[in-house]
């Protein structure tokens, strides 16, 4: 009896999943697994690629301008946790059912729909040390701003900061907001009648009760991290300057596209896949025990 | 005034000042696209431009066809984001809530995907659709787009943040899966569906190169690349861009609005109790 | 039992069918016709006049239809990937420099014999527009439409301000740097520069003129080894480099690749002189019509061998994989006549790539000009287009970030080149079939 029970159940889930794996099978699996494949190649785009093994992947070991590459998107990556709790601390207050809260929602949520080269050309010019909009207003207060997309030290704080200003109210506060809309209000209810102060409440039923959530941002956050932000890159710096903001997303397109490297682009991202995945499974094992369901 | 009044307009003063201070880089898209195309970097910056030129945005529709561009935009948005949300439901119901030989190794590799970046398999994915005869067609963009691991994920992690009561209760009634799937779990998970409809659309009304990449006729191109029209070789038209670019926020602003309504309180977790 | 989700999905799943079935239908035009594509970015505000230009081709050209398609953003991307999707258009506006770097061999057309069939006059052209992309007297692959040299742009009125005398053909790069010196102020006295003596372009691109004007070159004329590292080349950097690091002669912003707002605040006479491509013409111009500022253009300031001019062009190339070789050639011939090519420079400010035109007194003693056009031919004829080898995009790449390295102080511009050399010595290497070896350059 329970093994056609198993049996059913097995059948059922392979049913529901049927459609959306065929799919991704075809167009998403497929591709990743020809890139894969590519990294053992050398290809320029436009003739036959030529089968060379190993060779692209001992050219990555030495190769300076990939490991900096690395280190670079690293140090972008240390934006995570402060957007992850900016984007928490706008949830917590647009969550309030007060008069008009839409209206700070939507404002909040607009800095992260404004985006695409538009304004990527616009924070660049914001940025500019000279002309400015940022430079002008600190003059106001009369600091001499240095140049920051032209510095090797301040290029990438100026991006960080950049990302975090403008996703702090996108797509993450609005998870949070979902997850807190979600948590059950009795749970607040019992804590108010033990006399729980606001802090205590919050340590000790919100951030468990959004612990899923957290986990999700913050799995996405990691991969995302890794292995995207190139339109930012791609307009305002190029990579520099001096290669201080080539991150690895930007120095594989580079290589792929303009270098006509693209079986060596093909391995750095076999490379980068596994060292995503290990930070994921790392990840999943320690944070998937802080989470409860 | 009582203390919590008190409190509330210090919370509304505080709200607001955040909100302008996010909102500085808008302000001053919106004070570029009303120059005159010589004033754009005029020092020291002005914020009411002199003269302000509405024309501005009547000048964009004339340069691009903007209202085919937004109708594809809205479209394929639309299109991948219904195909999606529904494929991307039946999925993670699947990852949540049933048990099946080689589940958590398939969906490591939905995640694994997500790893890669775009460019190195951008070629791969267009060489296949070039054997299925796409290029240059929607179904080149749709299809790819609908099956993006991101959105099952997602939907999986809220599904197994669901409590189980109701489903059990169900299950003792005699329902089966599908029954369950549509009446207690697509019902309770109303602000995940809309999350995820909302950044579906987001993210594909914004897309930009792989339509650029994948269609070949200006007529069915989306916003987005109309918007880099106004970017040639050696200039840009930055007043014409921010103009255009402000007009093509507007529905997302709405799509907003829309899927606001679905963030109630409470509603789902109403009839489970003790 | 009814549902309000099913019903929402359900609705869902039938828009998609609509898009996917109707709206999307593929329109077959059934006339016969020959259809031609073509990718193309018409100057922004132009969209309209080339529009009319293709008109006219379609209607002396009956049987031809041309489906014109633009890729704004990244355009060479696009390119690539139609040739391996081998769904490239016909006839695509090509970049000088980029020519080499697609293996020309296999993915582009050689003219040539339609040239010699059709007597089609390449002597018309300026040789250094063919040169850009290595031509050759067998190997045509690219016809160049409009181009430009380097120019020193000026704004008369700081000139004046200063008490110093005009930019002409007799100065050097000593004159050059006292004036920069010179015209660097702090007007305002808060210890930042708010009028910049010059710019000069601190990519790789704006760089390797000065260090040919020295006696050095990127590469030697067989294309196996690189020379960055060598004195002339050595000397020539510094000498643009200090012109940052030591007098302080620039505007701090300025320094990696020439960013927004350049000619805007030059226009609005916030900097003395620019050492650039004509390309900044127009954009000078439209500020310009504000601010009522008096500006002129001179010849780049003499080294040792010569001026700093380089060439770069745009112009068109025939994918090898077209199905209607003729047709294109007809296109490309159309568009690259005396009367297109003269109203689309004309109407655009280019510089054209046919004599008969360049040198023309019409172009030559434009009215609606306040600048001297002969200061653009004279600059074209003393230019020279860059290596543009295979192996070009490598070495210009570890070029860059040298050169932001040494300029930024990091570290000192001898040792960057030698490691670029190294680099780029192995890349010359591995491409050496790929390069056309020129022997020499052939001016008019």
């Amino acid at each position: 009896m329970i093994e056609k029970k198993k049996l059913r159940e097995c059948a059922a889930g392979f049913l529901f999943i049927l459609p959306n794996f065929t799919g991704f099978m075809i167009f998403t699996l497929l591709p990743v697994c020809a890139a894969f494949i590519l990294a053992f190649y050398k290809w320029d785009i436009l003739t036959a690629p030529q089968f060379i093994g190993l060779g692209n992947f001992t050219r990555l070991f030495t190769d300076k301008a990939f490991w900096n590459s690395f280190y670079n998107t690293l140090i972008l990556m240390t934006g995570i946790p402060l957007s992850m709790a900016a984007s928490l601390f706008l949830a917590l207050m647009v969550n309030k059912s007060l008069r008009g809260i839409i209206v700070y929602r939507t404002l909040y949520f607009f800095p992260s729909i404004c985006s695409g080269i538009g304004l990527l050309l616009l924070w660049r010019w914001i940025y500019n040390p000279d002309f400015g909009l940022l430079n002008v207003l600190l003059s106001y207060i009369g600091i001499d701003g240095p140049n920051w997309l032209g510095s090797v030290f301040w290029a990438k704080p100026a991006l960080i900061f950049m990302g975090i200003w403008t996703g702090m109210g996108g797509t993450n506060m609005i998870l949070y907001l979902a997850a807190l809309q979600g948590v059950n209000p009795e749970l607040y209810e019992a804590a108010d009648m033990d006399g729980a102060s606001n802090w205590r409440k919050f340590y000790h039923i919100t951030l468990p009760m959004i612990s899923p959530t957290t986990f999700f941002i913050f799995t996405m956050s990691i991969i995302s991290g890794f292995q995207g932000s190139f339109d930012s890159v791609f307009i305002m710096t190029g990579g520099g300057p001096a290669g201080s903001t080539t991150n690895l997303s930007f120095h594989i397109y580079r290589n792929a596209y303009e270098l006509f490297n693209m079986g060596y682009a093909s391995s750095m991202a076999l490379v980068l896949f596994a060292i995503v995945l290990v930070a994921t499974l790392i990840n999943w094992k320690y944070g998937g025990k802080k989470v409860t369901y | 005034m009582s203390f919590n009044t008190v409190k509330k307009i210090l919370l509304y003063i505080f709200m607001t000042i955040l909100a302008i201070g996010m909102l500085i880089p808008f302000f001053w898209m919106v004070s570029t696209s009303l120059k005159d195309g010589n004033n754009v970097f005029e020092f020291p910056p002005k914020w009411i431009p002199n003269p302000i030129k509405w024309s501005n945005y009547a000048e964009v529709w004339e340069v691009v066809p903007f209202a085919a561009f937004a109708l594809n935009s809205f479209l394929l948005a639309l299109c991948v984001t219904c195909g999606q949300v529904l494929t991307s439901a039946f999925a993670a119901f699947s990852f949540a809530r049933l048990n099946w030989w080689g589940r958590d190794k398939v969906f490591f590799a939905y995640l694994a995907t997500m790893m890669i970046p775009g460019a190195v398999t951008m070629i791969p994915l267009f060489l296949l659709l070039r054997y299925l005869g796409w290029i240059d067609s929607y179904k080149a963009i749709i299809i790819p787009g609908i099956f993006s691991a991101y959105g099952t994920f997602m939907l999986r992690q809220f599904f197994m943040g669901l409590p189980t009561e109701l489903e059990d209760a169900a299950r003792i009634d005699g329902c089966n899966l599908w029954e369950i799937f549509w009446n207690v779990t697509i019902p309770l998970s109303k602000p995940a569906l809309a999350t995820l409809s909302i950044f579906t659309f987001l993210g594909n009304w914004r897309n930009f190169q792989w339509p650029l990449i994948v269609l070949q006729t200006s007529e069915k191109m989306t916003l987005p690349v109309g918007l880099a029209y106004f970017m040639g070789e050696h200039s840009t038209k930055w007043n014409l861009l921010m103009a255009g670019s402000l007009m093509s926020i507007v529905p997302l602003v709405a799509i907003f609005l829309i899927g606001q309504r679905f963030f109630v309180k409470g509603i789902q977790l109403g009839g489970v109790k003790g | 039992m009814f549902n309000w989700y099913k019903l929402t999905f359900l609705l869902g799943f039938l828009v998609i069918l609509f898009v996917l079935l109707v709206y999307d239908r593929p329109k077959i035009i059934n006339d016969g016709k020959i259809e031609l594509r073509l990718l193309a970015n018409p100057p922004p505000g132009y969209e309209k006049k080339f529009e009319e230009l293709l008109a006219l081709f379609e209607k002396t050209h009956p049987n031809i239809r041309v489906k014109h398609n633009k890729a704004p953003g990244n355009y060479y991307i696009k390119v690539q990937t139609m040739m391996v999707g081998k769904t490239c258009a016909d006839v695509v506006h090509f970049s000088g420099k980029q020519v080499n770097s697609f293996k020309i061999k296999d993915t582009l057309l050689n003219l040539m014999p339609m040239i010699k069939r059709d007597n089609y006059d390449l002597d018309d052209y300026f040789k250094v527009g063919l040169e850009d992309a290595q031509s050759t007297e067998q190997e045509v692959h690219y016809l160049p439409l409009e181009g430009s040299g380097t120019v020193l742009f000026y704004n008369k009125d700081l000139f004046d301000q200063a008490n110093l005398s005009y930019p002409d053909d007799s100065w050097t790069w000593q004159d050059f740097q006292e004036a920069a010196i010179k015209l660097t102020k702090d007007i305002d006295g808060d210890g930042r520069i708010d009028q910049a003596g010059c710019v000069v372009g601190y990519w790789w691109a704006g760089a390797i003129p000065w260090i040919w004007s020295n006696g050095g070159n990127m590469v030697n004329t067989q294309h196996t080894k690189c020379l960055l590292n060598q004195p002339e080349a050595i000397e020539a950097l510094n000498f643009i480099l200090d012109l940052e690091r030591k007098h302080h002669a620039t505007a701090k912003s300025l320094g990696g690749t020439e960013s927004a707002g350049v000619y805007e605040n030059f226009a609005s006479g916030r900097i003395g002189m620019i050492v650039a491509l004509a390309y900044g013409l127009p954009m000078i111009m439209d500020a310009g019509k504000n601010s009522n500022i008096r500006w002129g253009i001179a010849m780049p300031p003499k080294g040792k061998y010569g001026r700093p001019i380089r060439y770069t062009s745009s112009g068109w190339v025939v994918w090898s994989g077209t199905k209607h070789p003729d047709e294109a050639w007809e296109l490309v011939k159309f568009l690259n006549s005396h009367k297109v090519m003269k109203e689309y420079c004309f109407d655009n400010y280019y510089i054209p790539a046919r004599k008969s035109i360049g040198l023309s007194p019409e172009f030559r003693n434009r009215p609606d000009t306040s600048f001297d056009e002969n200061v653009l031919i004279q600059s074209l004829l003393a230019s020279r287009p860059l290596d543009n080898i295979y192996a070009l995009r490598s070495i210009s790449s570890d070029f860059g970030i040298a050169l932001d390295k040494a300029r930024l102080g990091m570290s000192d511009i001898q040792t960057e080149m030698d490691k670029v050399v190294e680099k780029a010595d192995a890349a010359l290497n591995e491409h050496s079939s790929n390069n056309i070896a020129t022997e020499g350059i052939d001016h008019d």
